[in-house]
């Protein structure tokens, strides 16, 4: 599957947020977001999910037009960078409603077999993230939106994940955006930047220094 | 079809208790059903609109990624509060 979204304009109280946006992400690939804070990444991943209405937005799969909100085509997931599970919803509730394996949740993470009935707001904040991370990716779903991941993670987590990652990437088209730019860098094999409302593609480590994103000489 | 209804009562569960006693103060001051059903339209129009604001729509987010839209998942919500409601005034009228 490919996904590409192009011509996005988004203007909030008056200010443009983002135009001449345009991002491809392909099945078998990791297309990687960064951006400064408050430069518009999380906006554009709702625009794409569809929970945000931009004022212009083109969104194509497999080259067609999609032009209904692409949530409703119940083929994409989408990670907030907020939790994602209503607080009172038990985890084992979730792996049903998400149809995600269980048992191979709990043979990652054995850890958490005691947390079969244990409420969502029960759980601490890495806890929680992991298990939304893994619901989502195994989630029956061909797109996947990742709004800062790592967050919370400890590295062993962050580890697990990566490789989890990188297994799932070759049945699904990966967006992921994250703080920790070293771990988009080691995992994206596409990556842009969102730089002064516009989107670049990046062919390497150079072209962040360039814009600015990184210090130059951080490689 | 019935995951999208079990989905939706997750929603719904939390205006349960408000709902409950909003009918039952209604009823003591023997307002008619017809009335209550109406202020209870308009309630929901402005529940509606605070999650519609741009910066509560996140909280839908969870909905969405099961592939609920908004008139479902609003108007199926609005029909467990239409049974809640009618399970009330029954319950009072055999008292």
């Amino acid at each position: 599957m490919k996904l590409e979204i192009d011509n996005v304009e988004l203007n909030y109280s008056g200010k443009k947020i983002l135009s001449g946006i345009y991002l491809k992400a392909e099945k078998g690939q990791i297309t990687g977001l960064l951006g400064s804070n408050g430069c518009g990444k999380s906006s554009l991943l709702k625009i794409i999910f569809g929970s945000l209405k931009p004022k212009n937005k083109l969104i194509k799969i497999n080259n067609n037009p999609f032009l209904k909100r692409l949530y409703t085509s119940k083929k994409i997931k989408y990670l907030p960078q907020h939790p994602l599970f209503p607080k009172d919803l038990k985890i084992r509730q979730a792996f049903l409603l998400f149809e995600a394996e269980w048992e191979m949740f709990i043979s990652a993470f054995p850890e958490f077999k005691k947390h079969s009935e244990v409420r969502f707001g029960k759980l601490s904040g890495g806890e929680r993230r992991l298990t939304e991370i893994f619901l989502v990716m195994n989630s029956y779903s061909e797109i996947i939106l990742l709004d800062e991941p790592f967050t919370h993670l400890s590295p062993l987590y962050i580890e697990i994940i990566t490789d989890l990652l990188q297994k799932e990437k070759h049945q699904k088209t990966i967006i992921l955006t994250d703080h920790l730019y070293r771990h988009v860098l080691d995992l994206a094999d596409n990556l842009y930047l969102i730089k002064d409302r516009h989107s670049h593609l990046i062919k390497g480590p150079t072209d962040l220094e360039k814009y600015n994103y990184i210090a130059a000489n951080s490689f | 079809m019935f995951r999208k209804f079990k989905v939706i009562f997750i929603f719904y569960k939390g205006y349960i208790i408000p709902s409950l006693l909003l009918n039952l103060i209604m009823i003591f001051l023997e307002i008619v059903p017809a009335v209550i059903i109406i202020y209870k339209i308009f309630l929901a129009t402005l529940v509606i609109f605070w999650y519609l604001r741009p910066s509560k729509s996140d909280k839908l987010i969870f909905y969405y990624n099961l592939g609920l839209k908004n008139r479902s998942l609003f108007g199926i919500a609005f029909i467990y509060d239409l049974i809640l409601t009618a399970a009330c005034l029954y319950i009072i009228s055999i008292i």
